[in-house]
């Protein structure tokens, strides 16, 4: 029992030490991760439903996957590198407001050099944190609401209906294919009654719908 | 010279003012965004963006984009819903249950959005500290706001994995049946199963 407080606790001042200071990284970290939970629930649903043949499951699974690593690696590599941009900017100077500037004044500092780092310069100060603290967060969730939009409403979309749509062609072509094997002779149906290449190709199509193109949505 | 560092010295130094709106909107985004609210900005503008990326997707044929679009804002409306709500209460209550400070003793902890501080007055028992770090010293800095959030968010997380399953899906399935009977023309009228769906 002890073992779990401690566990508890340190896990606590674990999250404390590492996200108290940085916003835009929880945010990122959260992100991913609901990603990655989301999709991991998706993969899920299709594994354990036994009305999905183990066949179409051979096929659903790794498109699934691939969807999931689309997610996460884009949300990830698009909202920290927007962040980390918008951090740099303001821990090298080169993004400041008049309470950071009045602290660093008639100190020796190039505001704006990419070797500059504010942040190690003033670590033990508690007022230089004060003024700087806010302006940095406040940087860091607009870079990262930002890299989140690019990344989650315009970047996956699109790649996912790119994915989506070459998936569905495989799809149509992989059900021809089984139909040409199947029936070598044609079937003449009366006219009135004929199932024609068009109906054919919109069930084919509302089946691929069912299982793919907009695949989930970050939890 | 490293591509960043190219960019980065493509940049002017800019000081911004506190009372002009460069300044204002970090000083706003500094205060009043978290993650509920990033999460309700990225609904918003999913909604604005997603729908039409479904509907002029010319690479498949008008019923699968109508499908497609219908599930799209469907998985955005409930996704956001309970992604807001479900982030804004465990938000909340890891603030009422993080209380800095002496057993039994009165204390203002936070109950504020984002980096506000607003503050109400509780008696400290071993419950109201459930979720506090014994490295903390402070119940209302902006720092330990930041934990509250980040603690709130991961259990949000947690629990969304199973509200996916719970509300998200059929919810989502209701209002795809809805919204596709909107934007159906007679001329394309269908009535497929919308596909079970696994969002948030």
């Amino acid at each position: 029992m002890a073992n779990i407080g401690n566990m508890w606790q340190s896990l606590k001042n674990n999250i404390f030490q590492n996200y108290s200071k940085d916003a835009g990284k929880m945010i990122v970290h959260a992100g991913a991760l609901s990603w990655f939970l989301s999709s991991l629930a998706q993969i899920s649903v299709i594994v354990f439903n036994d009305k999905i043949p183990p066949e179409q499951k051979k096929f659903l699974i790794p498109q699934e996957i691939a969807d999931a690593v689309v997610n996460v690696a884009s949300f990830y590599i698009v909202t920290k590198a927007l962040k980390d941009m918008g951090q740099k900017f303001v821990s090298t100077g080169k993004w400041s407001n008049k309470a950071i500037k009045n602290f660093i004044q008639g100190k020796n500092i190039k505001l704006g050099d990419y070797s500059v780092n504010l942040e190690t310069t003033f670590g033990k100060s508690e007022d230089f944190h004060k003024a700087y603290q806010p302006f940095k967060n406040g940087v860091a969730m607009i870079t990262t609401t930002i890299g989140s939009i690019i990344s989650s409403n315009i970047l996956t979309p699109i790649a996912r209906n790119k994915f989506g749509a070459n998936r569905q062609k495989a799809y149509i072509a992989n059900e021809k294919g089984k139909l040409d094997a199947m029936s070598p002779a044609p079937i003449v149906l009366p006219a009135q009654n004929r199932f024609g290449m068009d109906d054919y190709k919109k069930q084919v199509s509302l089946n691929a719908t069912k299982t793919s193109t907009n695949a989930q949505m970050k939890i | 010279m490293k591509i960043n560092q190219h960019i980065f010295n493509k940049f002017k130094i800019h000081e911004f003012d506190d009372k002009q709106s460069g300044g204002k909107v970090i000083k706003w985004f500094n205060d009043n965004i978290s993650s509920p609210e990033n999460r309700l900005i990225l609904g918003t503008t999913a909604l604005a963006t997603q729908p039409f990326f479904d509907l002029y997707n010319k690479e498949v044929d008008e019923k699968t984009r109508n499908i497609s679009c219908a599930r799209t804002v469907a998985k955005i409306i409930a996704g956001t819903l309970t992604g807001v709500a479900i982030r804004a209460g465990y938000i909340y209550l890891t603030k009422n249950f993080s209380a800095v400070g002496r057993l039994d003793t009165k204390t203002l902890i936070n109950v504020g959005r984002a980096g506000q501080i607003k503050t109400k007055e509780v008696i400290i028992t071993k419950a109201k500290q459930f979720f506090t770090p014994s490295q903390a010293k402070v119940n209302n800095s902006h720092e330990y706001n930041q934990y509250q959030n980040t603690i709130g968010t991961g259990l949000a997380i947690v629990t969304m994995v199973f509200t996916n399953f719970i509300i998200d899906a059929p919810l989502t399935k209701f209002l795809t049946t809805r919204i596709l009977k909107k934007i159906e023309t007679p001329e394309n009228k269908t009535s497929p199963k919308p596909k079970e769906v696994v969002n948030g």
